[in-house]
């Protein structure tokens, strides 16, 4: 009653002004909403360079035998064309900066809709599992925002995020969030002939690490949330057949392997499910400052020595039944 | 700053405190009014200091004794601050000082008063508002009109604007910076300053439209808590443009008072009175030195242009006012801005080793390999910012677009500000940093 009689006191012709008002404003920005992200859509999944237009092969296009999961440290260190020449299989590398296991998972699931490659390396951050309080490990899935309709299989992941990213993707515009900048450059009549400079999505860096070895100082605190997604990435490879291999790519930063939860965690996956692991935390041949870039990953020389030695032990994992 | 539903007990014990002492204030006389004042003051500064100064206090104690050798064995406390206790406790204490000075009535309503001090729009961080503009509008109906609704809007996407677009956006390189400011180079440390400023004002100022836009929809006048303070022509001018709800607050229940008490003085009680409001006022954004600093900072601003007014009037009128003014803004953004390092310094040697890389430089001229993008987002979020800002200057203290008589310029400035959210907005940006005080 109270409500009734507070909203009678209203003026009737302002509520009808309120509303018509908001009417034409909701009119309006449904149209623009759409109409603006069509564009960004179109611009986006034309892009023929970058992280965005490989994420874009993985998920749409690509048909490789042998693929590679994993974060910069797997776009930088696994030479595609060495692995191609050796193995004698076509090998895509899906590597992505800043990105965690979440973000492999559902690429996965992407992949899985199309077809089931032979082989996946999937190389282990150091802090794959790594606890962010401030959900920085999330942060990358917002690449995945523009798949969110056409993929349904991506959304549980999306929705780790936030449950709200559902309502923001009433917004056909929100899922291109922060990327108006390199849609524009997109426009630019140089950009649309550009290829894409990573060999089958590996990108070699140049440069010799000149810093002394440090030590690698990130926390081995396990997050229940990473730690369920690696072992459904293991579950779902297992469940479509797909050889498996886990990899730790080497490092020119001090780490106690024995005492690392991380490391302790992925060795006990890999024994629970009988998988490969390619380990070169501490291997004596990479303690060369020569073959790094930076603390974190090998430049192109490293990256060669590298992808040439574990060829051995993938051409053992693809020829066994 | 935390929520904790027990803490709603701290904002009970105050309330029901100052709801007794109105009462008994305005039914007494002479002497026992004033103990009651006393008692309500020392209630709710006690509060404040408990949960907000104990530990620094405690602090500061230990580091004296170490001095003379001596161990200080008074424990330290686990302590979260309850969110917006800065805010409602200096509310509350208008409350009862405008009571006692006979300007405001005691609240017979129990009710009526404690939604005065949780009304919520302005509860976790301002504006603080006085009785006498916010009381009596709870006893007034409120029908839905639409001006109300059109100026709450209109307020509320702009703070929405202000807070995801600007202060969030921002927020991520500068955070970056101050973290680890001695691994900066001089013009990123530059870069982080300036964009600190613009962090803050919106942050800020942000909250302050939601809160005014949403009490506005629901027919409530809040008080203005910033009116374009990057154009201010001296520190002086800055401070009667920025959390104007707190500065009015310090002017008239510490400054005025101060200054009144002790005029015998001259000109010292004036000078004396804006460096102890402006220390006090820096304590009250937050328990360090740090604040202290800032605070005191901008008491020595305000008293040299306190004493200097005669002189630089005289040096105006030799300057065409074009130069005159456009300096002074300058010099008081740059001045604002260096006092703002110590506010955003994680500790005290943090601030002190940016003010040495500013005047040492250091590191290549530009780094911006992997922010350039974010450079210039940001960019683009002050800019608008500022065009807005600047309408808002030039037209009275209403925006040119959003208040524009043509009402396709407003939904186009309508559409323009929503569509840029979604372009360039942050979403997981974190809470407003004046939640915190």
């Amino acid at each position: 009653m109270a409500v009734s009689s507070y909203i009678s006191n209203s003026n009737m012709s302002d509520k009808k002004l309120i509303l018509s008002r908001f009417f034409i404003l909701i009119v309006l920005m449904f149209i623009l909403d759409r109409s603006i992200g069509a564009v960004l859509e179109h611009f986006f999944f034309t892009k023929k360079n970058g992280f965005d237009y490989r994420t874009n092969y993985v998920m749409n296009s690509t048909k490789a035998d042998v693929l590679i999961f994993g974060s910069s440290r797997a776009a930088y260190h696994y030479d595609t064309k060495i692995l191609q020449d050796s193995l004698k299989l076509s090998v895509y590398n899906a590597g992505r900066d800043l990105s965690y296991i979440h973000y492999h998972y559902a690429l996965l699931e992407g992949v899985l809709k199309r077809y089931s490659p032979k082989l996946i390396i999937l190389d282990t951050r150091p802090n794959e599992f790594h606890h962010f309080t401030n959900g920085e490990d999330m942060d990358r899935i917002n690449i995945l925002l523009p798949y969110y309709d056409s993929h349904p299989e991506i959304r549980d992941v999306v929705l780790l995020r936030s449950e709200f990213e559902r309502y923001k993707l009433f917004s056909k515009i929100y899922p291109y969030n922060s990327l108006i900048l390199s849609e524009l450059v997109e426009l630019l009549p140089i950009a649309r002939y550009k290829k894409d400079d990573s060999e089958n999505g590996y990108i070699a860096k140049h440069g010799v690490w000149k810093q002394p070895k440090g030590p690698y100082t990130v926390s081995d605190e396990i997050d229940p949330v990473a730690s369920l997604y690696y072992k459904k990435f293991v579950a779902l490879c297992k469940q479509k057949n797909i050889k498996l291999i886990i990899a730790y790519s080497p490092l020119y930063q001090t780490i106690d392997a024995d005492k690392n939860r991380n490391l302790a965690f992925v060795k006990q996956v890999c024994r629970e499910n009988n998988l490969p692991f390619i380990n070169y935390i501490g291997n004596k041949e990479f303690d060369n400052a020569q073959y790094f870039f930076d603390g974190l990953h090998l430049n192109s020389k490293g990256a060669g020595l590298y992808s040439s030695e574990i060829v051995a032990p993938i051409r053992r994992v693809l020829n066994s039944k | 700053m935390v929520f904790i539903p027990v803490y709603i007990l701290i904002l009970g014990f105050t309330i029901i405190v100052d709801y007794f002492a109105g009462i008994l204030i305005e039914s007494s006389e002479g002497r026992k009014r004033k103990l009651y004042l006393t008692l309500s003051l020392v209630a709710n500064i006690g509060v404040l200091c408990f949960f907000k100064y104990y530990n620094f206090i405690n602090e500061n104690i230990s580091l004296l004794l170490s001095q003379f050798g001596i161990n200080n064995h008074i424990p330290y406390l686990s302590i979260l601050l309850p969110v917006g206790l800065s805010f409602h406790t200096f509310q509350a204490m208008s409350y009862t000082i405008e009571v006692y000075r006979g300007n405001q009535s005691a609240e017979k309503h129990f009710g009526i008063y404690s939604l005065y001090v949780m009304f919520y729009p302005q509860l976790v961080a301002g504006p603080i508002e006085r009785p006498q503009n916010l009381l009596h509008q709870f006893y007034e109906k409120h029908p839905i009109t639409y001006e109300n609704f059109s100026i709450g809007f209109k307020l509320i996407l702009m703070g929405f604007f202000k807070k995801l677009v600007v202060a969030d956006r921002l927020s991520i390189f500068v955070s970056a910076v101050y973290q680890n400011p001695s691994a900066y180079s001089t013009s990123m440390l530059i870069v982080a300053i300036l964009f600190f400023a613009f962090q803050i004002y919106a942050d800020f100022s942000g909250y302050s439209d939601i809160a005014l836009g949403t009490a506005r929809i629901m027919g409530f006048k809040l008080m203005t808590n910033f009116n374009t303070p990057f154009f201010s022509t001296s520190v002086t001018e800055f401070w009667r443009r920025w959390h104007i709800s707190l500065n009015t607050w310090f002017n008239d229940y510490l400054f005025t008072p101060t200054m009144v008490a002790n005029r015998d003085w001259g000109k010292f009680s004036v000078v004396f009175a804006i460096m102890l409001t402006f220390g006090v006022s820096g304590l009250w954004h937050g328990a360090g030195w740090t604040y202290i600093v800032f605070g005191l900072l901008h008491g020595v601003a305000v008293t040299y242009e306190f004493l200097t007014k005669k002189f630089r009037k005289k040096l105006s009128k030799s300057v065409p006012p074009i130069i005159y003014n456009n300096l002074s803004i300058l010099l008081t953004f740059v001045y604002v801005c260096l006092t703002w390092i110590f506010f955003r310094a994680e500790k005290f040697d943090d601030a002190l080793v940016i003010f040495k890389h500013l005047f040492i430089p250091r590191g290549n001229f530009f780094l911006f390999d992997n922010n350039l993008n974010l450079i210039v987002y940001s960019l683009i979020a002050i800019v608008i910012l500022m065009i807005h800002d600047f309408s808002v200057h030039l037209n009275h203290g209403k925006s040119y677009f959003l208040y524009h008589t043509s009402p396709v310029v407003r939904m186009a400035t309508y559409c323009f500000l929503l569509i840029t959210i979604l372009l360039i907005g942050v979403y997981d940006g974190g809470q407003f940093i004046y939640f915190k005080f």
